[in-house]
């Protein structure tokens, strides 16, 4: 009985434990990648990170299957200078959200498997430090500036 | 003491009156420079110069393998802005509002160039530069040159760059600029600057103003 009470137990935890990493409460959308000048080995990749859970979500890690390597990177302006800085990980606040957008936080895609064109998509994988890997859809295209002013081509 | 005191007040009052008007002579020059310094009514985004400053010689060269010196500066009016190729975020951003720019000026019957001078000679080669340019507008022109050929630019007109190493390998350094875009009017004199965050819109309408105000 003692056993049998014990096993349950574990099977009970387990289930929970399934269920939690399942119920993933990191939501991305509007993920897209700058289309690139030809020959270009460093791209840029935007989203939107959402949380619905009571918990901040720590996302420490991406990849994709299109590029060797993927960081994430913050475009800062200090006393008029432009730097990227690496960062170690993205935080989205409980029931909030943070924006990856050009001139602020990015992803720093590096060294594309083969060259992308505007339409095509991207699979992005986002692994937060304690969760499921969360993947998402990027679409690559033109910067929404140059989308309304199509100067010469 | 008292007798001893009267004759010394005089000396003593010297370096007094040497203060006073070394002190007069400052607020003065200062006041001076002040008053001078803002333009009237400079209702701009732009930080416009009260008289546009001449550039010493520099010679670099352009993404056609021309030479890109002050004489190409001039006869027109020249956007200039400092990044590099390697770049995937700020320079692309800051390069498609120069595209902007360049759709709603080209009615304006002024002529424009723009030009993007790497920070990055040893990897912008033309080849590199033209290819990148040329994605956003097919005038767009690159400059690039030797590391003091850059320099001889970059310094006189208070540009920062500085390349830093990306913690894993060499080959992806990050290089730190400028995030500024610089006008030069028809003379080839530095006229304006415009600090970031930069707005097509913004830069549109003070241009129509100082072309309107030059000569």
């Amino acid at each position: 009985m003692k056993l049998i009470r014990l096993l349950l137990a574990a099977l009970l935890l387990m289930s929970q434990a399934t269920t939690a990493l399942a119920e993933t409460t990191l939501q991305v959308t509007d993920a897209w990648i700058r289309e690139a000048p030809p020959g270009a080995s460093m791209l840029a990749g935007y989203l939107t990170l959402a949380n619905t859970g009571d918990t901040p979500i720590v996302v420490e890690a991406v990849s994709s299957p299109a590029f060797a390597a993927v960081e994430i990177h913050q475009s800062l302006v200090e006393d008029g200078i432009a730097r990227m800085l690496p960062v170690e990980a993205l935080t989205v606040p409980p029931h909030g959200t943070l924006r990856l957008e050009p001139g602020g936080y990015h992803l720093m895609l590096m060294h594309p498997a083969q060259p992308l064109a505007a339409g095509e998509n991207v699979v992005l994988r986002l692994q937060p430090a304690d969760g499921a890997c969360v993947t998402v859809t990027a679409t690559v295209r033109r910067q929404l500036e140059s989308d309304a002013h199509h100067h010469h081509h | 003491m008292e007798t001893n005191g009267n004759p010394e007040r005089p000396v003593r009052l010297l370096p007094t009156l040497i203060i006073a008007a070394v002190a007069l002579a400052i607020g003065m020059w200062a006041a001076q420079a002040l008053l001078k310094k803002p333009p009237p009514a400079d209702d701009l985004v732009a930080t416009r110069f009260p008289v546009a400053r001449q550039l010493e010689p520099f010679s670099l060269t352009d993404h056609r393998g021309s030479v890109f010196d002050n004489a190409a500066l001039r006869d027109h009016w020249s956007f200039l802005f400092f990044g590099y190729t390697h770049c995937p975020d700020v320079c692309p951003t800051t390069l498609s509002v120069l595209n902007s720019v360049a759709g709603k000026l080209a009615d304006s019957g002024a002529p424009v160039r723009y030009v993007l001078v790497t920070v990055d000679p040893e990897r912008d080669t033309p080849e590199q530069l033209a290819r990148f340019v040329t994605y956003f507008n097919s005038d767009f022109i690159g400059v690039t040159g030797t590391e003091e050929g850059i320099a001889q630019l970059t310094r006189q007109l208070g540009i920062m760059h500085m390349k830093v190493a990306a913690e894993a390998g060499q080959e992806n350094y990050l290089v730190d600029h400028t995030a500024a875009v610089l006008l030069f009017d028809p003379d080839g004199n530095y006229h304006a600057v415009f600090g970031p965050p930069l707005s097509a819109d913004g830069i549109v309408a003070d241009f129509n103003t100082m072309l309107g105000d030059f000569r």
